[in-house]
């Protein structure tokens, strides 16, 4: 069998298959050798299942014989542990959801299954998607691949390091202020947010409905634009949702105008993300593009205005779990209130109580103008400082996290501290447009990844322009060595 | 911004219905006060001219009319939720007995 099988695009594993060099059986059977040696010192699993994996496998061969095959036939993957499957239990990594079996797949895996892709397991996230280190699970923290001190960043902490480690070719998460694209960059991987309502979100756990969206980690972006075509366009089950144009533009480096937004290149941020992320952007220019700086002044209202919406949205959203519908419930309990205040308060984890916390206070009377209002004004403010910049340029770049990896622990009693991570991503999720995290030139082994945001649909098009990077450069082909 | 004693925090977990320990009253308290603390650069902007609700879900919703179709399975609802009786859910009595 072809070695090395976890560092190969989908392209490259649909022709072996195709051509019968591999079977989809001996497919899955390497990922699960791999997740037998190496799973116990990364912990990016909440639940898998070979058995489950391989019956798929064998129908996926028998499709394959019968020359009916998409793609993703036969193709390994992982979910984020907030999105709905009627296979494996869905947690959102809480406790308050242990053990939970949803009835349906949500609309993603649905569509991804029906292209004959084998889903072998539910991948670690921060409890209901709420941090940026993959620390805050109640299923215990995940660890960075590249270097097992550090955090895989977060919240899809589980499902980029799954893809990181080689358990998998392509995964999915969910993404409300950067939970793709930083641990894609903390992970050395590409990390799609699509725009707002490009993917449907029915089956996906809500955090903050104005700001969530589910996109996949992938080796290569030419693999991300392949799973963005499955799992793109309008659901009926979920208003939101839109298509995006068929049409996949045609765009050259040479000419490209790019702007370099300076409030994203300023002292907090590390000095060598720095100065890779201005390496692949003298690459760009050496190629034609053009490269000019431009401001964002309202980029340092965006983490609070985030901080503000997402626990807002994500108190009314999370009021949900009573311990009486569906999920954990405490036993010894004298009333129906005393369930309710009992089930949640041992379901939920500290990090999510404070969000709780901190929404509702936004959102209560005598402070809902100061906080509440004011974010959703400012929202606006940012969005179309945004879609004004896009007037002069095709896109923008920026380093997709502050720094690289940090280490377990390290910022957990430091809200505020681990809050600030997200900094470099949160704008996109505020003004609903596409992001993209590919790798660029680690730092001492650890993985750093550039930002490339475009306008409101213009998904195809940051693909495109990192397709284009990707076939000139290397540093996505780095990969993990786990100790 | 930002003034957050354990009182506003013991009401706070009321109207969320979570019973906080000692424990994490103290780490919330000094926690939203940084957080909110961290707020009050969002002073500084005038935002007189934005309406609040003119946000991106306005552009983005689409409505449908209704249509109607299978529902889910009662029994699988049922065997969902940690307590049911028949084709109820089960909870505690609300109402006292008088």
């Amino acid at each position: 069998m072809t070695d090395n099988l976890h560092l190969k695009s989908i392209k490259e594993l649909n022709n072996l298959l195709v051509e019968k060099k591999i079977s989809s059986v001996e497919l899955v059977n390497y990922f699960f050798d791999r997740i037998d040696r190496y799973e116990s010192k990364i912990n990016s699993f909440i639940s898998f299942d070979k058995e489950y994996a391989l019956e798929n496998a064998k129908n996926a061969d028998e499709q394959i014989s019968n020359g009916d095959v998409s793609l993703l036939t036969g193709i390994p993957y992982v979910v984020k542990d907030n999105i709905a499957t009627k296979h494996f239990p869905t947690t959102a990594g809480s406790k308050i959801l242990d053990g939970f079996q949803a009835n349906y797949d949500a609309t993603v895996v649905k569509k991804i299954n029906e292209q004959g892709a084998i889903l072998i397991g539910k991948a670690n996230l921060d409890e209901f998607a709420m941090g940026s280190s993959t620390e805050n699970s109640a299923f215990g923290p995940t660890k960075n691949p590249w270097n097992l001190d550090y955090v895989p960043g977060g919240s899809s902490g589980g499902p980029a390091a799954a893809l990181s480690a080689g358990f998998c070719v392509f995964s999915l998460g969910s993404d409300t202020g950067g939970s793709i694209r930083q641990p894609a960059s903390l992970c050395g991987i590409t990390g799609l947010k699509p725009t707002y309502g490009v993917v449907s979100r029915y089956g996906l756990i809500a955090f903050g409905s104005s700001l969530d969206q589910i996109g996949p980690f992938t080796r290569t972006a030419e693999d991300s634009e392949i799973i963005l075509d499955v799992i793109e366009g309008k659901d009926e089950y979920d208003s939101t949702s839109k298509g995006l144009n068929i049409e996949k533009p045609n765009i050259e480096l040479n000419g490209l105008n790019i702007g370099l937004p300076k409030e994203y290149f300023s002292s907090y941020l590390e000095s060598e993300v720095k100065s890779n992320v201005i390496e692949l952007v003298d690459f760009l220019s050496s190629k034609g593009a053009i490269v000019k700086e431009v401001s964002l002044p309202h980029t340092e209202y965006a983490l609070s205005v985030y901080y503000i919406l997402a626990p807002s949205e994500a108190s009314s959203n999370l009021s949900r779990y009573d311990g009486v519908k569906y999920g954990y419930s405490e036993e010894q309990v004298d009333s129906m209130w005393d369930r309710i205040e009992k089930s949640r308060s041992n379901g939920f984890g500290l990090e999510v109580k404070r969000r709780i916390m901190l929404g509702t206070y936004s959102l209560s009377s005598g402070y809902y103008d100061e906080y509440y209002g004011k974010a959703e004004k400012t929202r606006q403010i940012i969005k179309k400082e945004l879609n004004k910049v896009f007037d002069e340029i095709d896109i923008l770049i920026t380093p997709t996290s502050p720094s690289t990896a940090f280490k377990l622990g390290e910022k957990t009693s430091d809200p505020m501290a681990m809050y600030s991570s997200d900094i470099m991503t949160i704008p996109a999720n505020i003004a609903g447009i596409p992001g993209i995290s590919i790798p660029v030139k680690d730092v001492n082994g650890l993985p750093v990844g550039a930002q490339l945001v475009g306008p409101y649909m213009s998904d195809r098009k940051i693909l495109e322009i990192s397709k284009n990077i990707q076939k000139l450069t290397d540093w996505h082909m780095n990969s993990a060595i786990i100790d | 911004m930002g003034n957050v004693d354990k009182n506003l925090i013991l009401k706070l977990s009321g109207l969320v219905k979570l019973n906080l320990t000692k424990k994490e009253i103290d780490i919330l308290s000094l926690d939203l006060n940084d957080i909110l603390s961290s707020f009050t650069k969002l002073n500084s902007i005038t935002t007189k001219d934005f309406d609040e609700f003119d946000d991106s879900l306005k552009e983005n919703n689409q409505t449908r009319k209704d249509i109607a179709s299978e529902s889910w399975d009662r029994q699988i609802l049922l065997d969902s939720a940690p307590n049911h009786d028949g084709d109820e859910l089960s909870i505690e009595q609300v109402l006292g007995d008088e």
